[in-house]
């Protein structure tokens, strides 16, 4: 007796790229997972050591906002081009992949550029305390992060305008899409935690 | 036909011996160095986990034993305080970190994808780069030790102590730097299980169709995803505090040393789970054959599992009772520890009612089988009773703890994993162990083991705090540590037999046919030890125990002699979540040595940070991505488009 | 009546071996509730541990009935009869008893967790590598409160608060017949109470890793009736003896030479060392080296002479004194009574 019948008889399956929730698409998602989880405990320092300081915190006052509130309006940008990038590979429109991909790569270079003047003009350093470290080591893991999506996306461009992925063979651009919704979304935690929520909830007296 | 379709019906058909030629010379690796570095075949790689986890447990037994010559008297003279305090320590982490999960992972890379009916594992590259970081990680944390730098502030490392201030050599550099770089062996393995047991399963291989084993690796993997990072970060900062001057614990400018233990017990608690439930699921998955009858309350059993696990990450305060905590948060923590209990219960009571209802056949396997049952209620009552806040305020750091921690380890990993050896060696090699030398083996580990650490429940409860390199003559520990003493070498002569039945039984033990212990699951429907290619077609099952159904149910349902062929290169189904039914082709990658690569450039890296080489560190870094690349470029094996374009 | 069994066939050889440092017997209202409480679970965990060992090596036993045989001389396989009464009745058994094991811990937990009323006495225990700095404070009165080191003097029946930091690493402070632990962490301050209700000397010891001499980091709770500590009080706040004669004297010179950079001794303006342990009263203590040798003339000697032998990786340096030296600076050393 065949355990194969009507139900249960294959039919045509996509290969490898062509399908559309690949292995790669998993595995990217268990690393975003583990990669958030860093981001969760890097949060949680900030916060537990706020909640256990009596000095002021921030101890040099608020951080300003007039680099990292257009660096988070470009992440921003970019998670919008990338998901029309994606959106056109899946009509096949060639053309938009390729400036979606480029154009999410340009504001993901910008975003470390400004994060970098950012870093210039704070008054505190890495080892100057509790805070300025967290700050840089918080700041730091996104920027290498957006910097590794950069580096992946150029190298998606690169494949993709040498042939090897093409519309009917095209997870690679989903799985880079979810990696870089990643780095914009991490970033609006970080963003909120550290430059936003002083703001609103003071700790203690500025200087 | 397209010779590279991204579109196929896979062909239903029986094997033949065509098939089986073809499939061979298809999926075995290419001969010497070459295959030997860059295989990616999951049995090979599980195998040599399995090794390098077995030599590690070996040396973490030497530095105990050392400890145990040391202690067995008061005021010895033994090993100097600085050279106890480096064998502690390296006990304790090559434990933990380089014996308990490895062996376990060595077990799940070996039989997943026999039991789930496929032919590897989802990343079978990435696979491949676990083993090698994972060893290279190895003796990256080694290296000190040799010249006397191992790590000596114990394996939890707590701040400030192992700060540079107060430890300013070389030893606690290592070991914060190679735990991030063992770090990324353990999360890619995770990785590689979450997608393979999601995603790779053999068709009709429902979510209640799942062999236990794999639910108990992947549950371990999943916390282990979202723990692992907390260690590393902890010794990240840590190691920046010490090489850069950050100030992440330094009360004075807003640090906190209670930060380190925090984020290091986040980690720590639900680590221990990680590497107990893939063993107690070895249990759940052999004991079951030796007592003739299915695992009773599979599925509560499985349900048991996740919550253990789930509510494992609410239960870290209780390892820093002593601190001064509010006595609130205390009391929540001790609750949430009550609580886990629980789930092990139902875990035990699974076990004894089906030996109870069952039939045992007293083979070696069954034997460490039935006794990690009694042992692990023995560790979890003294755990148990460390859960009670203010017990644990005497309880804490003394003797007693260290009693728990072993019953738990030894009792649910070690003896599981020999247990698990006894069971799966035919499968693995292709011949019988010795029973004779296994009674021997069994008895003088069981009796050893027992000897030399039941007395610490009573040297705890006599006052003697841990992590001393001697004690002084009238405490009354004298007689209880000399007893320790003598199960401690018992235990080791038990453990050098399983090794020598090991060697012996690999070399000239009898051949093994394909199902020694008439089990039921998919692993035993493969020769012994299984082709390359695990199996020619691809099976359809229908039950929990395909190799059951006959009897149990009066019929076959599953499909073991016929199946879907996939031989166009390495290809595998994919199949849905739930149901298992197949959605996709999966291509598998030919041996490459891109894994290795890129572990060798990891170790680079770390080694240039480790010696503040950071010209070395950075190359290192740069030159991971063209290896990236070659790794990732994308090829019609791969089912990627041909170039069109010149 | 097997509980019973079992808490006996434990209790003989933890009480036939009991230390100075066991806590399954205890002498203060900080400690009693949590030795009750610990003789109480471990008498339950052992009645449970007792009772699935029994459970699997009845199971495995006990002939069940005949079976059929397969051709191989094993068992046939089959469903089994049912199972699952294990664990309909074992879990909800076991949720019971943990709700009542929780339920007492958290009564326990109440009464031990804080002082009852406000303790009159406060001790400030600073923990150092590898010693213990005592501080009797009188209510801030500088001239009612003095410095200590490794032995702490408490009257009977009266709770003493202690107020716990540490000038280095992370140690931890207990003495087990008296309260549980509590870690001493620097940059914090944690709380903790003991309670003697009869004279005697309990030993305590660190318990958190420290470094190189953990192993040899032990302090002394000596619990004494009212009158005899108000005394004993009264004793330490006085000053040293102002002048010494003879070899003493000259004992005073070289200790203010070599010993006065790191120790203090109250009423000898050379000697205001804050590193090591105040001296004042060395003689009045009954070990040196936190617990380590007893306080005889023999080891004050051998200590003096050469620490690191005695407790490698010490901080105190040996000392490179000739005979007569080291005569005259324990002469001296002798009146610090």
């Amino acid at each position: 007796m065949t355990a194969y019948d009507e139900r249960t008889l294959p039919r045509p399956l996509p290969i490898g790229p062509a399908g559309y929730r690949t292995p790669g698409w998993w595995g990217v998602l268990a690393l975003i997972g583990t990669e958030a989880a860093v981001f969760a405990y890097l949060i949680f320092s900030y916060f537990y050591l706020q909640s256990q300081t009596s000095q002021p915190w921030p101890p040099s006052g608020l951080p300003p906002l007039r680099w990292s509130a257009p660096s988070t309006a470009i992440l921003l940008v970019s998670a919008a081009t990338m998901w029309w990038a994606e959106r056109g590979m899946r009509l096949g429109a060639l053309l938009r992949v390729y400036s979606g991909l480029l154009l999410t790569l340009l504001l993901g270079i910008a975003y470390i550029v400004l994060q970098c003047f950012d870093w210039r003009g704070e008054p505190f350093l890495a080892n100057s305390g509790a805070y300025g470290s967290l700050f840089y080591a918080i700041t730091a893991f996104h920027v290498l992060h957006t910097a590794a999506g950069v580096l992946i996306l150029a190298a998606v461009t690169g494949w993709c305008a040498l042939g090897y992925i093409t519309p009917r063979r095209n997870s690679a651009v989903t799985v880079v899409a979810l990696y870089w919704y990643f780095v914009v979304a991490a970033w609006i935690a970080v963003f909120i935690t550290l430059y936003l929520l002083p703001w609103i909830t003071p700790h203690g007296a500025p200087p | 036909m397209a010779a590279n379709p991204t579109f196929k019906t896979p062909v239903i058909a029986r094997p033949t011996e065509e098939l089986h030629e073809k499939m061979e010379s298809m999926w075995s690796d290419p001969p010497g160095l070459y295959g030997w570095l860059g295989t990616t075949d999951h049995k090979k790689v599980g195998k040599r986990y399995l090794v390098t986890a077995f030599v590690f447990l070996v040396v973490g037994g030497i530095e105990a034993l050392g400890m145990r010559l040391q202690l067995a008297q008061p005021n010895e003279h033994l090993l100097s305080p600085g050279l106890y305090n480096q064998f502690f320590s390296m006990h304790g982490f090559t434990m933990i970190f380089l014996y308990s999960l490895p062996i376990l992972s060595g077990f799940s890379n070996y039989l997943w994808p026999l039991m789930l009916g496929t032919r590897d594992m989802a990343f079978p590259r990435l696979n491949a780069f676990t083993y090698w970081v994972f060893l290279l990680a190895g003796i990256f944390l080694y290296i000190g030790f040799w010249g006397g730098k191992g790590t000596d502030v114990g394996w939890f490392n707590y701040v400030p102590l192992a700060e540079r201030q107060y430890n300013p050599d070389w030893n606690v550099d290592i070991y914060s730097l190679g735990m991030i770089f063992l770090g990324i062996s353990t999360t890619a393995g995770a990785v590689n299980f979450i997608a393979t047991m999601f995603r790779t399963r053999a068709p009709g291989m429902s979510i209640s169709r799942v062999p236990i084993m794999i639910w108990g690796t992947l549950v371990a993997n999943i916390g282990i995803l979202f723990a692992v990072p907390a260690v590393s970060l902890d010794f990240l900062m840590l190691w920046l505090d010490r090489r850069f001057g950050t100030q992440f614990f330094n009360t004075s400018t807003g640090g906190r040393p209670l930060l380190w233990q925090h984020l290091f017990w986040i980690f720590g608690h639900p680590w221990v789970y990680a590497i107990v439930l893939p063993a107690m699921s070895i249990v759940s998955q052999g004991l079951p054959v030796y007592c003739r009858r299915p695992l009773v309350a599979h599925a509560a059993v499985v349900l048991a599992t996740i919550l253990t696990m789930v509510l494992g990450f609410g239960v870290w305060v209780h390892h820093m009772f002593s601190t001064g905590l509010p006595v609130i948060a205390m009391g929540f923590f001790a609750a949430a520890s009550f609580v886990i209990v629980i789930p092990s219960a139902v875990s035990v009571f699974a076990w004894v009612a089906t030996i109870w209802t069952g039939r045992p056949v007293f083979t070696t396997a069954f034997k460490f089988f039935a006794a990690e049952i009694v042992l692990f209620v023995i560790g979890g009552v003294s755990g148990f009773m460390t859960a009670a806040v203010p017990l644990d305020w005497q309880l804490t750091d003394t003797y007693f703890v260290v009693a728990h921690i072993h019953y738990v380890l030894i009792g649910i990993n070690v003896f599981p994993v020999v247990g698990g050896i006894y069971h799966w060696f035919p499968k693995m090699t292709g011949r019988m162990m010795s029973e004779r030398l296994g009674w021997w083996n069994f008895w003088l580990m069981f009796i050893g083991f027992n000897l030399g650490f039941f007395p610490m429940h009573i040297s705890g409860l006599e006052g003697m705090p841990r992590r001393i390199y001697t004690y002084p003559a009238n405490m009354g520990w004298g007689d209880l540590n000399l007893l320790t003493t003598i199960g401690a070498f018992v235990f080791a002569v038990g453990v050098l037999l399983f090794v020598i039945n090991v060697v012996r039984s690999r070399v000239k033990g009898p051949k093994a046919p394909p199902n020694p212990w008439d089990a039921g699951t998919l692993e035993w429907a493969t020769e012994s030890p299984p082709p390359s290619y695990n199996f020619a077609v691809i099976p359809r099952v229908a039950t929990l125990h395909p190799l059951w159904e006959e009897r149990l149910d009066g019929s076959r349902q599953s499909a073991l002699d016929e199946g879907a062929v996939l031989d166009d290169e390495h290809e595998i189904p994919a199949t849905t979540v739930l149901d298992a039914e197949p959605d996709a082709i999966m291509k598998m990658p030919h041996a490459t040595l891109a894994p290795i690569s890129m572990a060798l450039l990891i170790a680079g890296t770390f080694v240039g940070l480790l010696m503040s080489m950071w010209w070395v560190a950075a190359g290192c870094l740069l030159a991971m991505i063209p290896a990236l690349l070659w790794w990732f470029w994308p090829s019609p094996e791969m089912g990627w488009a041909e170039r069109v374009r010149p | 009546m097997r509980r019973a069994f079992a808490i006996a066939l434990l209790a003989t050889p933890v009480l036939a071996h009991a230390g100075p440092m066991t806590y399954m017997v205890s002498h203060g209202a900080a400690a009693n509730p949590i030795t009750k409480l610990g003789w109480g679970l471990l008498g339950l965990s052992i009645f449970v541990a007792a009772f699935v060992a029994f459970a699997v090596l009845v199971g495995i036993w006990w002939k069940r009935g005949d079976g059929a045989w397969d051709n191989r001389g094993w068992p046939v396989l089959s469903h089994g009869r049912n199972g699952l009464p294990w664990l309909t009745i074992g879990v909800p058994v076991s949720i019971v008893l943990l709700l009542l094991s929780a339920i007492w811990t958290f009564y326990v937990l109440g009464t031990a967790a804080a002082a009852p009323g406000h303790p009159k006495i406060t001790v400030e225990v600073t923990g150092h590598q590898w010693w213990w700095e005592v501080r009797y404070d009188y209510f801030g009165h500088p001239k009612r409160s003095f410095d200590t080191a490794n032995e702490i003097h408490i009257p009977v029946g009266v709770p003493v608060e202690v107020h716990l930091t540490s000038a280095d690493v992370i140690h931890s402070f207990w003495v087990p017949q008296l309260a549980g632990k509590t870690d001493t962490i620097p940059g914090q301050m944690n709380h903790a109470w003991l309670e003697a209700d009869a004279p005697g000397v309990y030993r305590g010891q660190c318990t958190e890793f420290c470094g190189l001499q953990h192993a040899h980091m032990a302090l002394y709770v000596i619990a004494q009736p009212q009158k005899a500590f108000d005394a004993w009080w009264a004793h330490q706040l006085q000053p040293a003896v102002a002048s010494v004669p003879g070899l003493a004297g000259e004992g005073e010179t070289t200790f203010n030479a070599r010993c006065a950079i790191c120790h203090s001794v109250r009423g000898k303006p050379g000697s205001m060392g804050v590193l090591g342990p105040d001296l004042t009263h060395l003689m009045s203590r009954r070990t040196i080296a936190a617990g380590t040798l007893r306080n005889t003339s023999g080891n004050l000697a051998a200590w003096v002479s050469d620490a690191p032998a005695q407790k490698p990786g010490v901080d105190m340096p040996p000392e490179n004194l000739t005979g007569p030296q080291l005569q005259a600076l324990l002469a001296y050393l002798k009146t610090l009574k």
